[in-house]
């Protein structure tokens, strides 16, 4: 069926070009599409959550004296998986699509994270922001329990191989029977 | 004629030839779809080619199959000279899905020298587009 929109449509096409004039003009996409997705350095803990539920591994981890968090957009297939499961909305999805690069290994976006150093042999261990956002999950629970804060923070800030020492053990067992 | 009148002129008129490579033709579609009358790639002279005679630009989608590899060196050989290889979409750079299947052969860039890549699943016209008009910068 001819209705009137596709007359109209047609009449215009005559009058004027429907030609995008993109490469002078931009030409922005479509609300809600999912292009180059961007890390927000302010807000990522370095979780990783984002690195293992990528389904083309595109996102990697690499852990040395900090964590170095790559995304690299030439394996990415931006299903925006990553951007669901951070927990703290760190990771987006923008609207850039202009991605085209002479070198692959150019198409990629890093942040560092900085690793907390155990307080008793100095080894670095764990991503220092996600350690500080758990005690602020805790701290309401340790309110109602009537222990401080600082305390579970010396018990966290020991890497898991000292954990093991028998000195170490009775005081998370201490803990423990305080938490209830 | 003078090289740089020669190099001049082809910016002018880069045809591109489209090569499938065994993609799951989503990027095959954002190809053609550069070349509709909405995005016009045909303004900057590239008219879509059969042959790669014809050919100045390699427009390469998809990750590239055991079947296509040889057939593919063989598109390559009969470009002329100076020629520009595109890899267009995540496939054709990493191979994205498909890199751990039985029947991949890339990435492409170990098959033939790539000069510009455009990640994107599938890219749109717009970035294919900028990708083309980023490749003449090199011809």
């Amino acid at each position: 069926m001819v209705n009137r929109q596709t007359i109209t449509e047609s009449i215009r096409g005559f009058i004027s070009p429907k030609t995008l004039a993109y490469p002078s003009q931009p030409s922005p996409p479509p609300e809600g599409f999912r292009g180059k997705p961007e890390f927000d350095s302010k807000k990522c803990v370095g979780c990783g959550a984002c690195a293992q539920t990528c389904p083309m591994g595109a996102i990697s981890l690499n852990d040395g004296l900090e964590r170095s968090i790559r995304i690299w957009y030439g394996k990415c297939s931006f299903c925006g998986r990553c951007q669901d499961v951070c927990p703290e909305l760190a990771i987006r999805l923008t609207s850039e699509y202009e991605l085209a690069v002479f070198d692959k290994n150019k198409a990629s976006t890093d942040i560092e994270i900085d690793f907390e150093s155990c307080s008793s042999c100095g080894k670095k261990f764990f991503p220092a922001p996600q350690l500080e956002r758990s005690f602020e999950r805790m701290k309401p629970i340790l309110e109602k329990r009537n222990i401080s804060n600082e305390e579970l923070r010396i018990l966290d800030r020991v890497c898991p191989s000292c954990r093991e020492r028998p000195e170490e053990f009775s005081k998370r067992k201490l803990f423990l029977l305080n938490f209830g | 004629m003078p090289r740089g009148i020669v190099s001049k002129l082809r910016q002018k008129s880069p045809w591109v030839m489209h090569v499938p490579c065994g993609g799951c033709n989503g990027c095959d579609i954002e190809v053609v779809a550069a070349l509709t009358p909405l995005y016009d790639l045909e303004r900057f002279g590239a008219l879509q080619k059969g042959s790669p005679r014809h050919a100045d630009i390699l427009a390469v989608t998809g990750p590239v199959t055991a079947q296509v590899k040889e057939r593919l060196k063989r598109v390559y050989a009969l470009v002329p000279n100076p020629k520009i290889v595109m890899a267009i979409g995540s496939c054709a750079i990493s191979g994205e899905v498909f890199a751990d299947g039985y029947a991949f052969a890339g990435p492409l860039d170990q098959i033939i020298p790539v000069d510009i890549y455009v990640p994107g699943c599938p890219p749109r016209p717009e970035a294919i587009i900028h990708g083309v008009a980023q490749a003449l910068t090199r011809l």
